[in-house]
């Protein structure tokens, strides 16, 4: 169980084989990122439009080996003394993990892959974007046809002759017999309420003067 | 008979003495009274003059604002009846014009009228105190033309721009039982 302190000492059977274990399960782990190999073989398809490409690379047969070198990225600084020793025990997990070793050779190019996918999904904003215009010039559109259809029903014009009713209905109760009478009446009484009280000669008498 | 005669003369100089100097002295205290009372008056009638003149541009203010709305009516009332083609709206406009006229009037009297009491109640009592009962006559004077004014504007609405009115809401009367738009008379 304890890791080994020093490379050069042998390692115990049961220690080399739960360390290789080990390093294949962490293998397997970081085994599902295929999207890396995706660009080498893409290149050719990638006038397709956007489905395609996204489910065509995973199924291709020769990322695997490419692929298993990505973990080795991470563990290449504890994996290299290691392995070399572990193989001598011919063990199948030391062959997986040989090959593992082998693996940061081939890392690099997959981080030059990354940008692609990117790329590829700027077309869906793109229709997203006209999709949105598009109902936006519905609406307004819309909008604006009712209103012309609402000022064709308000102001109908026949022969050229607009038909349609002024506004006169506000006025008429000021024209009635009554809103006139009204008036008076409301005239008559503002100048009842007129007090005129303070001009009346009283007001400068001697009395109200001096006193 | 010599000393009878003596104690006469004794009384009827002190007498004399008395009704003289009672003749001599009184009406000097009396003028002395009077020109203490006049300053005191003065200062009382300056008081009254101003409590008025304040009274008289609040009333002047609300009569202005009564004045007003009831010539913005009968601008409207005009305004219909000449869209009515009333035939008889020369009633109504020349009744809003003696109106006008009338309030015109009544507005300058007003103004009249208030200056009169800003100059009584300016007087000063100490050395202007003749001028008082000027200023208090010119003062009534005005408020005697003005409150004239202010009548004629009354009457000449009441006997003018209501009857005109009501002429018009007749005719408007007449104008909604008979459909014709002609201009009866």
């Amino acid at each position: 169980m304890n890791p080994p302190n020093n490379y050069n000492q042998p390692i115990s059977p049961e220690d080399d084989a739960m360390l290789q274990a080990i390093e294949a399960l962490e293998a397997q782990t970081v085994d599902p990122d295929p999207k890396p190999l995706v660009p080498e073989t893409p290149v050719t398809p990638a006038p397709e439009p956007i489905p395609t490409p996204v489910i065509t690379p995973a199924p291709v047969p020769t990322p695997l080996p490419v692929i298993e070198p990505t973990p080795i990225i991470t563990e290449a600084p504890t994996a290299p003394t290691t392995p070399e020793p572990a193989t001598k025990p011919t063990d199948p997990s030391s062959a997986i993990a040989a090959a593992l070793a082998r693996g940061p050779e081939t890392t690099t190019p997959k981080s030059t892959y990354q940008p692609f996918p990117k790329k590829k999904l700027g077309k869906k904003p793109l229709l997203i974007i006209l999709a949105i215009i598009l109902v936006a010039g519905l609406g307004v559109g819309g909008y604006f046809g009712w209103q012309y259809l609402q000022s064709q029903k308000t102001s109908p014009i026949v022969n050229g002759i607009d038909t349609s009713v002024p506004d006169e209905d506000p006025g008429l109760p000021e024209d009635s017999e009554a809103s006139v009478n009204s008036t008076a009446s409301d005239i008559e009484n503002q100048v009842n309420s007129i007090d005129e009280t303070e001009y009346k000669d009283e007001t400068l008498s001697d009395a109200a003067l001096y006193e | 008979m010599e000393h009878r005669l003596n104690a006469r003369n004794r009384t009827i100089t002190t007498i004399v003495f008395i009704a003289v100097a009672t003749i001599l002295v009184v009406p000097s205290v009396q003028a002395q009274t009077a020109a203490v009372q006049t300053e005191a008056r003065c200062t009382i009638a300056k008081t009254n003059l101003a409590e008025r003149l304040a009274v008289i541009e609040k009333t002047r203010s609300a009569h202005a604002s009564v004045h007003s709305d009831i010539q913005a009516k009968v601008d409207s009332l005009i305004t219909s009846a000449t869209t009515k083609e009333y035939n008889q709206i020369s009633a109504l406009t020349t009744a809003q014009a003696s109106v006008q006229k009338n309030i015109d009037t009544y507005s300058a009297k007003v103004v009249a009228y208030t200056n009169t009491l800003k100059t009584a109640s300016t007087i000063d009592c100490s050395k202007a105190l003749a001028t008082l009962d000027p200023a208090i006559k010119a003062a009534r004077t005005s408020l005697t033309e003005t409150n004239t004014a202010a009548a004629t504007v009354r009457k000449s609405i009441t006997e003018q721009t209501i009857p005109a009115i009501k002429a018009y809401a007749a005719w408007l009367a007449t104008q909604n039982t008979t459909p014709t738009t002609g201009t009866t008379e």
